[in-house]
């Protein structure tokens, strides 16, 4: 009886280690979640893009990482609205907030995209959007402006240096 | 003998004189020929001589003297369909003045907006109980959403308490909801949302049935609490039209100087240079070259030998904004002793009697959101008071503003009316400046230009006038991007100030649920005059930290421009730009101080523009 049985163990046991590692693709392929940012990205940020009276003060950014399979390096997103403002935004003007992208380097970051953008959008549309397809191992991103009562959504990609525009459409659906 | 003939002769003599008076009585004099209106007037007393003026607190609208000319304005499609409803007018030889001037038209000087019903029925002792709704026209556009928005606390009576809604939402108007009516028009509004679009008008005569008194607080509030209040005629608006002109929100007044009526010169004349006739936009030294029929005036030296041209046979450049191309951009030349919700010209004159006769014209305004500014003074003439030479005449003051008394701020008095019609100070619509707004047209800190910034702003990112989409951002904050500086209603400043308004907090709401609002609306409950202090407020911060910073004169343009855009921390010239890589903050920067020098530049032209759209240069 137990010979009998002893003959399978081998296969459910390869096929339960196969079903787990299926399981597990997804979250090696894709990862996408906000971050407590390394200090070191965090001072290079604010040397970088803020008015120097501003570096002795250093409040706690919203940071994503993304990383996915075949993607050279993880892709910090940083979004520089403080995580608690309890005033204005430290880099957001009348309309639109700084955003930056940085990947890591050997000893530090490096800076691939900063854009002044509106982050008021119809509350079903996201700002960013992360696309699957890579280009110089980089994803390809989507980003969604307001045009008046539609939608533009810019397409960029990485050239190697620093993610470049290669496309942008205005959406038929209107936002009122 | 002698007696007998001296008697005859004394008979023939008085014969003689009666034949001699009864000739003179009916040769046709001046007076015949411009039979004077019956226009109430009084005396007051100058270097002891007596001035013949009107008597405002004699004069109503209804009292004025019939139009004496045809008239129409055909408002074009696009306009009409921005402001949702028809802004044209047309008036007939013989219509009382209630009949063609809407509230509108006086939004920025006699400010009728702050009455409320019960203020008009004190002063015109109307008893409101007696008065229909339906006399009250404001009301037949106004849905049962507006009524609660502009009558606080009325949503909390129940159905059944609001006769003329309780009929909106009966069987009889609206057959397929089941309506409770003692439940509260809130408590319907809340589960039959449709029914709040419904307007009182769909009651047509039946509006007829009640009373003012039967909607609670309807006379309380102010009519600037209404939707579309502007487009309510004079006569739709119970007693307005008997309201006399002293006792307006802000009164006519009768300051300034006098002159005497030298001589009266017929059309024969021409080139007269020395003239105090003209319009706001055109000054008030209008020369003439041909037909120039005129009053020679004489007195101290700010009146000797100046003359006032007939508007008859001169007109001049008048008007503002885009309203301000009706009628050719032309109106009859002349001045406003009175101040701005009318005009006067010297009108029919008559050499050979030394007499003639002034005539008002009227305008059509559309201020606030969009801010289509005023038609020329076109409307007229409506005849007024004739003169004669040697007799004085009332000129209002000769301040290069044709006598205009109407000051960039609200008047006092009509702050405090406003007080007591519940009417928070920052509800006020604002000529310029005032409780809540505030003048653009002034240096702040660091000797820059508000109007000018706000100008040159404007030029880079555009005119905006209404709300934007329902947007979110991501961090929780929702709301709508609203007005000339696209603040969002989220804002915290931005809800104090709506908050303020009657109705403001109901709007509010609408605003964080999405519910679509009317240009209309933001022009209630945020108008121009708050916009225009929260910008002040924002760019008086920018100027002090890039002043702190250490920049002054172009430079401290440049990086407000780089601080407005790109937040408080922003780098100096920095090199980020929008998504769109036309402006980086650097440049952004740059490009503002050539609109602002740009706008600067044009202010001395007296175009630039304040918080309302106005020209800063020139009353209103």
């Amino acid at each position: 009886m137990q010979r009998r049985f002893a003959k399978y163990l081998l296969p459910i046991g390869l096929g339960l280690v196969a079903i787990s590692i299926v399981l597990a693709i997804p979250r090696l392929l894709v990862q996408e979640h906000e971050i407590t940012a390394p200090p070191t990205l965090l001072e290079q940020v604010v040397a970088e893009n803020f008015n120097s009276t501003y570096a002795s003060h250093v409040d706690p950014f919203q940071v994503m990482k993304y990383q996915q399979f075949g993607q050279s390096a993880p892709l910090y997103w940083v979004d520089t609205r403080l995580s608690e403002a309890n005033g204005s935004n430290p880099l957001c003007g009348i309309s639109s907030c700084a955003f930056f992208a940085y990947i890591p380097t050997d000893r530090s970051y490096r800076k691939v995209l900063s854009l002044y953008l509106n982050p008021h959008l119809p509350p079903d549309v996201a700002l960013l959007e992360r696309m699957e397809i890579l280009h110089h191992k980089q994803p390809v991103l989507h980003i969604h402006q307001l045009e008046g009562h539609h939608l533009r959504q810019f397409t960029l990609a990485f050239n190697g240096q620093q993610y470049d525009i290669t496309d942008s459409q205005l959406l038929a659906k209107r936002y009122d | 003998m002698r007696k007998i003939m001296r008697r005859l002769w004394h008979r023939l003599w008085a014969g003689l004189c009666a034949v001699v008076l009864l000739v003179l009585a009916s040769v046709p004099s001046a007076a015949t020929r411009l039979p004077e209106p019956a226009i109430p007037t009084t005396a007051i007393a100058q270097d002891n001589q007596y001035v013949r003026i009107p008597d405002w607190s004699r004069i109503t609208f209804r009292s004025l003297p019939p139009i004496l000319s045809d008239g129409a304005f055909e408002s074009p499609l696009n306009i009409n369909q921005a402001l949702g409803y028809d802004l044209s007018r047309a008036w007939n030889v013989g219509q009382a003045a209630q009949q063609y001037l809407k509230l509108g038209d006086f939004q920025t000087n006699l400010y009728l907006q702050v009455f409320n019903l019960e203020t008009i029925s004190q002063i015109t002792q109307l008893d409101l109980s007696q008065v229909a709704l339906g006399a009250f026209q404001t009301l037949t556009w106004q849905t049962i959403d507006d009524l609660v928005t502009a009558i606080p606390g009325l949503s909390n009576f129940p159905v059944i308490e609001v006769p003329a809604i309780a009929a909106l939402l009966s069987d009889q108007f609206t057959p397929f909801a089941e309506i409770d009516v003692h439940s509260t028009i809130a408590e319907v509004l809340s589960e039959f949302p449709d029914l709040g679009l419904r307007s009182l008008g769909e009651l047509g005569d039946t509006l007829n049935q009640f009373g003012i008194t039967s909607i609670p607080g309807l006379e309380n509030v102010p009519l600037q609490n209404f939707r579309d209040w502007g487009n309510t005629f004079i006569q739709d608006i119970p007693g307005l039209a008997d309201v006399p002109f002293s006792q307006m929100p802000n009164p006519v007044e009768t300051v300034g100087v006098v002159g005497v009526v030298d001589v009266v010169y017929g059309t024969a004349e021409s080139d007269r240079a020395k003239t105090i006739s003209g319009s706001t936009q055109a000054g008030f030294s209008v020369p003439c070259q041909t037909n120039c029929a005129y009053a020679e005036l004489t007195g101290d030296p700010t009146t000797h030998g100046k003359q006032w041209i007939s508007g008859q046979y001169q007109d001049v450049k008048g008007g503002f904004g885009v309203l301000g191309a009706v009628n050719g951009g032309r109106e009859p030349t002349g001045r406003h002793p009175f101040g701005n919700p009318f005009k006067v010209s010297v009108w029919d004159v008559d050499e050979t009697t030394g007499s003639f006769s002034t005539a008002l014209h009227f305008r059509i305004c559309y201020r606030g959101m969009p801010d289509l500014g005023c038609t020329p003074y076109f409307l007229g003439p409506v005849p007024f008071l004739h003169h004669r030479e040697t007799e004085p005449i009332f000129l209002g003051v000769m301040d290069g503003v044709g006598g205009s008394l109407s000051p960039l701020s609200i008047p006092t008095g009509v702050v405090d009316k406003a007080v007591q019609a519940g009417i928070p100070t920052t509800g006020l619509p604002t000529n310029g400046a005032g409780l809540g707004g505030v003048s653009l047209c002034s240096n702040g800190l660091g000797g820059v230009n508000f109007d000018a910034l706000a100008t040159a702003f404007s030029r880079i990112e555009g005119h905006y006038t209404s709300a934007g989409s329902f947007v979110c951002d991501g961090r929780g904050n929702c709301g709508r991007d609203l007005g000339r500086y696209q603040y969002m209603s989220y804002r915290g400043d931005v809800r104090q100030a709506i908050r303020q308004q009657a109705g403001g907090t109901t709007f509010l709401s609408k605003l964080d649920a999405g519910t679509p609002v009317s240009a209309a609306e933001i022009e209630r409950f945020f108008p121009a005059g708050v916009q225009a202090h929260i910008f002040q407020a924002d760019q008086s911060r920018n100027i002090e930290q890039a002043m702190a910073e250490g920049f002054s004169g172009q430079r401290l343009i440049e990086r407000v421009g780089q601080i407005h855009v790109g937040g408080p921390r922003v780098p100096i010239d920095g090199d980020v730009t929008d998504i769109h890589e036309q402006l980086s903050l650097k440049s952004y920067g740059q490009k503002l101080r050539q609109q602002y020098e740009g706008a600067i530049a044009t202010h001395s032209n007296g175009l630039i523009v304040n918080g309302n759209g106005q020209p800063c240069i020139g009353a209103r």
